[in-house]
């Protein structure tokens, strides 16, 4: 019955990512509350470029979110996600802070195909709504628009006990601006006892921005108008027990092109119910 | 020497002559018989082979073939009745290249409401085969016959009041040699019907408390096992009577187990073996102290033990929920039928055939009469709790007519059911799979 066991560190990972393609399922819930910090000095400008900060330059931000999503069918999910975000940028000579509630986002996924239970396709869609007006004066906490996203998944069984989830989407802001974005990632994971209680899992995302502002890097490093970014995560999980799962992850920007150059964490658990 | 002893000889050598060249002409064919296989895969046109009241029943069938002949021939396809009636008949010529693959679709006319056999038989110039399929039309439209007795709510309300006033005298003694760091494994004694002792194996994760519970019946002469790869769940399986631990007091010959004590309605093994299943229960609700919990309790069995399952959901309203496949027992009037209507009559019928003939007083009119108190079909409609069934459409043990009919007796608000089109007495992967996702679903175990 090692398929149970599976099983089990499949959903896992598939809940840690919100986003992913297994099912929640129906009358069961999932609450991942989480912190990331996040800094950045450097960047790439709109050639690509790594260009250095001088030094007293630095940005950096902590958010606290929650994730919540429950099973309304067995293919059907609802998800809701807050972040409360706390920016600092400093510069020689000053610094500017800004704190409130970032974008939350409202989704519904489907999964559309289920290959024997071991596979999934799912689809999701999404609305992102800011809870913050942005000034212009102060550091922004997003882009500051209405957006909404589409996103096609693809998750599972991998080689042997390991296991992987891949996505894309476009994500639209309805602003005359835009940015639009096509957002990627794929994540792949294996557990590291047989048990399967620990696990890492590697993971390459990021996104390609599209704008009419072609310059712009915006003074929260995290927004990108028109350029894109790679990011590389790599995390560690362990499951406490079958209702609750600590993950720890490290980040880094590994390309980009009007994008920031930035190194953080996320410390997140997942509650089940 | 006469002209006629002349002419006997000559017959006799001749005819040995012509013998004997037949023969090697004959070892020469079979020597000289091209060399191959077939492989003929069919397909059924609707998902699971269960298809449309209105639509054509329709198969695909692909075929391949390794030999290095051309073969020619005819593929008869016969649609019959579950037990054997021959519904409807085609052909179709089949002209086979040398390593040639040839795909021929199948279309046969819509039937009413049943389980059908589909015989595919590809007669060529060098190989013959039958292909056998069963398809199923509307099951959730299959109607059989109810043979409930009118004393049949009393019969097991007596047997009930039988069980309560016997002490269960619970014992639970903990496997150390078989708990693991992540699964206490318990061994259980307790006193049943007749103050019969019967055991089974509690297992219950370490981590955590609260554990839904899954409990398990045995199938027909299955010893029960300590389940210690179900994570989320504790597990309880118990041996009813005459079954793996639980041999004791009553310990029947494995093949005669189900006509013990047949022909007494009131001392039937079975009878005995409900009521173990029922203590089985009465054990789990009073054990919350070994950190079960015990208002999420699914019940659990294949063959024999899903007729267990179905007894206790519908005998005891504390279980949460039922899931069960490949029905044994499942109304048995028309199982005997159909187990007889085989060109060999399939077991568990069989079994029953050969103790009437040996017992000639006990007439199938009386064996009939004493099953159906115990026929599975007669409980399911006291079932409040959500239903899973699994069928192997090409079970000879337990007819899916049978599965069916019964299924649609079910009253209970949910019930579904999974169909593996290819399996016989068995279920396949994806049928345990979700059967997996249904016990989490309906015990509301996080995924």
């Amino acid at each position: 019955m090692k398929r149970i066991y599976f099983l089990n560190v499949l959903l896992l990972v598939c809940t840690i990512n919100a986003h992913a393609g297994w099912p929640i399922g129906k009358y069961r819930h999932v609450i991942a509350p989480s912190i990331t910090y996040y800094t950045s000095k450097n960047y790439w400008d709109a050639n690509g470029t790594k260009v250095e900060a001088g030094a007293g330059n630095r940005f950096s931000s902590v958010s606290i979110g929650v994730t919540a999503g429950y099973g309304l069918t067995r293919r059907t999910d609802l998800y809701i996600s807050l972040p409360f975000t706390s920016l600092q940028n400093k510069y020689v000579g000053g610094r500017q802070t800004e704190s409130g509630l970032g974008d939350a986002t409202l989704g519904l996924s489907y999964n559309i195909v289920a290959f024997k239970y071991k596979r999934f396709i799912s689809v999701q869609g999404s609305v992102i709504a800011p809870l913050y007006t942005v000034t212009s004066t102060g550091v922004p906490l997003g882009y500051g628009t209405l957006g909404a996203e589409g996103k096609l998944m693809f998750s599972g069984a991998f080689v042997k006990n390991s296991y992987f989830n891949a996505e894309a989407g476009y994500r639209r802001y309805l602003d005359d601006k835009g940015p639009n974005q096509i957002v990627y990632d794929v994540t792949v994971g294996t557990p590291l006892d047989e048990r399967k209680k620990n696990q890492v899992t590697f993971d390459i995302g990021g996104l390609t921005s599209f704008s009419s502002n072609k310059v712009l890097i915006s003074r929260n490093p995290n927004l990108v108008y028109d350029g894109y970014y790679v990011k590389g995560t790599a995390s560690f999980g362990h499951q406490f027990t079958n209702k609750v799962s600590v993950f720890a992850s490290g980040f880094y920007t590994l390309a980009g092109r009007n994008a920031s150059i930035g190194t953080g964490g996320t410390l997140f658990m997942i509650y089940k119910f | 020497m006469s002209a006629y002893r002349v002419f006997r000889i000559f017959i006799f050598i001749s005819c040995l002559l012509t013998f004997w060249g037949s023969n090697k002409a004959l070892a020469q064919d079979e020597g000289d018989d091209p060399k191959g296989e077939i492989t003929i895969n069919a397909r059924p046109g609707h998902k699971n082979a269960v298809f449309d009241e209105d639509g054509m029943i329709a198969y695909k069938l692909k075929v391949k073939s390794t030999y290095n002949v051309r073969q020619d021939g005819k593929l008869t396809y016969d649609l019959l009745t579950d037990d054997w009636k021959k519904v409807w008949s085609g052909s179709t010529s089949v002209r086979l290249g040398k390593h040639g693959a040839e795909t021929y679709s199948i279309k046969m006319p819509h039937q009413k409401p049943g389980v059908y056999r589909i015989h595919f038989a590809f007669n060529l110039s060098y190989y013959d085969d039958t292909v056998k399929r069963v398809a199923v039309v509307a099951p959730e439209r299959i109607v059989t016959e109810l043979h409930k007795p009118a004393d049949f709510d009393g019969f097991w309300a007596k047997a009930k009041d039988e069980l309560a006033k016997v002490q269960p005298e619970y014992k639970v003694t903990e496997d150390a040699t078989q708990s693991t760091r992540y699964v206490k494994v318990y061994k259980v004694e307790m006193r049943s019907l007749d103050k019969v002792k019967i055991k089974g194996w509690l297992t219950v994760p370490t981590e955590g408390k609260n554990w839904p519970v899954i409990y398990k019946l045995p199938g027909y002469n299955i010893p029960m096992k300590p389940e210690t790869d179900k994570p989320d769940f504790a597990v309880f399986a118990i041996d009813v009577r005459g079954n793996g631990m639980s041999r004791d007091f009553v310990a029947p010959q494995a093949d005669k187990y189900n006509v013990t004590n047949i022909e007494t309605r009131d001392r039937y093994i079975y009878r005995g073996v409900y009521m173990d299943c029922i203590r089985g229960l009465d054990f789990v609700m009073a054990h919350a102290n070994l950190g079960l919990n015990t208002d999420k309790v699914a019940v659990l069995g294949g063959s024999q033990g899903a007729t267990l399952a179905i007894v206790v959901a519908a005998l005891d309203k504390r279980v949460t929920a039922c899931t069960f496949e490949l029905p044994l027992y499942a109304d048995m009037h028309d199982a005997y039928h159909i187990g007889t209507s085989f060109p060999q009559t399939t077991w568990p019928v069989n079994r029953f055939q050969d103790y009437l003939k040996v017992h000639r007083t006990f007439t199938e009119a009386k064996f009939l009469g004493v099953w159906d108190y115990y026929d599975p079909q007669n409980f399911v409609s006291k079932i409040e709790c959500p239903v899973l069934m699994g069928v192997g459409l090409l079970d000879e043990f337990c007819p899916p007519r049978c599965s069916f009919g019964m299924y649609n007796k079910l009253t209970t608000y949910q019930k579904e059911f999974r169909v593996a089109p290819d399996k016989a007495h068995e279920m396949n992967f994806d049928y345990f799979m979700f059967q997996l996702l249904w016990l989490k679903e309906s015990l509301r175990v996080p995924n």
